[in-house]
């Protein structure tokens, strides 16, 4: 005996083809999104990690006074500021984070009116494959109090010991 | 022709009506891995960090201006403006009116502050209090 009965499995069958290929195409193409969807979240929290811990150093106790940060950069006191700075960044509930720093100073030099800049610290040398992130802070640098070991340094790496002035410190993070 | 009937449209129906569903269904997944991207972007786009920065920058020349009132901050801005340009890539502009203005017993120097990365614009006047007069 041979009919036509068939006829509706067919069509179901090539229906829920069409359909089941159509949904896979979509949630594959969307799942391909999920690595740069992640690393752009992680960048956007290291960066506000890395603003909040500058932020925190340059917070003076009142407003006639020199914040530590201000102090550190002043006096050309590394040694501080990568335990400071370390402690703060990669202090977690439950043991420490991994991050690491490379902190440079850019400064004006009033004579010639050129931008120079000098390696403040580093905790670690980095090897440019980082996939890390740049922060940076304004610092007021007041010269009435003296700038401690700024003069060891070349004259080209050596920010204005004359003046009141502002330099950027600016600091790019990775996390290892 | 002899059993054919119309029992297979309910098969055809559901089909169509399943395949709706798991359409939209695909389609909200589809888009919702593009949400925390743009969101994470926008964050990262939008220069919040940068404008407190200078904004705390710009007060503790303020404070700098009132406690030395008859020197000239000119050099500072001169930092702020060429640093900014530098490594910022954002164009900067500030002024701080040493003619304090009184408003009801107290004095206030007027400090205005530009600011443009070419995504954002910012423009603000800050009052900066020094005291009863």
């Amino acid at each position: 005996m041979v009919n036509d009965a068939g006829q509706f499995y067919s069509m179901e069958g090539i229906a829920a083809a069409i359909l089941m290929v159509v949904t896979a195409t979509l949630v594959l193409s969307a799942t391909t999104l999920y690595t740069p969807q992640d690393v752009h979240i992680s960048d956007m929290q290291l960066e506000q990690l890395g603003y909040d811990t500058l932020k925190i150093m340059d917070t003076p106790l009142n407003s006639s006074a020199e914040s530590s940060l201000e102090t550190m950069i002043r006096t050309n006191d590394y040694f501080s500021f990568d335990s400071a700075f370390l402690n703060y960044l990669n202090t977690k509930t439950n043991g420490m984070d991994t991050i690491q720093y490379s902190a440079t100073i850019y400064f004006r030099k009033s004579t010639t009116g050129t931008i120079n800049q000098t390696i403040f610290y580093q905790s670690r040398n980095p090897s440019g494959n980082e996939n890390g992130v740049r922060v940076s802070r304004w610092i007021f640098i007041n010269n009435t109090a003296g700038f401690g070991t700024w003069s060891t340094k070349p004259s080209s790496e050596r920010i204005d010991t004359t003046r009141n002035q502002t330099v950027l410190l600016e600091v790019f993070l990775w996390r290892e | 022709m002899a059993r054919m009937n119309d029992c297979g449209q309910w098969i055809v129906t559901m089909a169509i009506l399943v395949s709706v569903g798991l359409f939209f269904l695909a389609f909200i997944l589809n888009q919702a891995t593009i949400v925390g991207q743009t969101t994470s972007e926008g964050v990262l786009e939008f220069s919040k960090n940068d404008i407190q920065d200078l904004r705390s920058e710009i007060l503790e020349w303020g404070h700098w201006v009132r406690n030395n009132p008859t020197m000239s901050y000119d050099a500072g801005r001169q930092d702020i403006i060429s640093l900014a340009q530098y490594r910022k890539n954002a164009i900067i502009s500030f002024d701080i009116n040493q003619i304090a203005i009184r408003v009801s017993g107290s004095c206030y120097y007027p400090i205005t502050v530009h600011f443009n990365n070419g995504v954002t614009e910012y423009n603000e006047r800050i009052t900066y209090y020094i005291g009863e007069c």
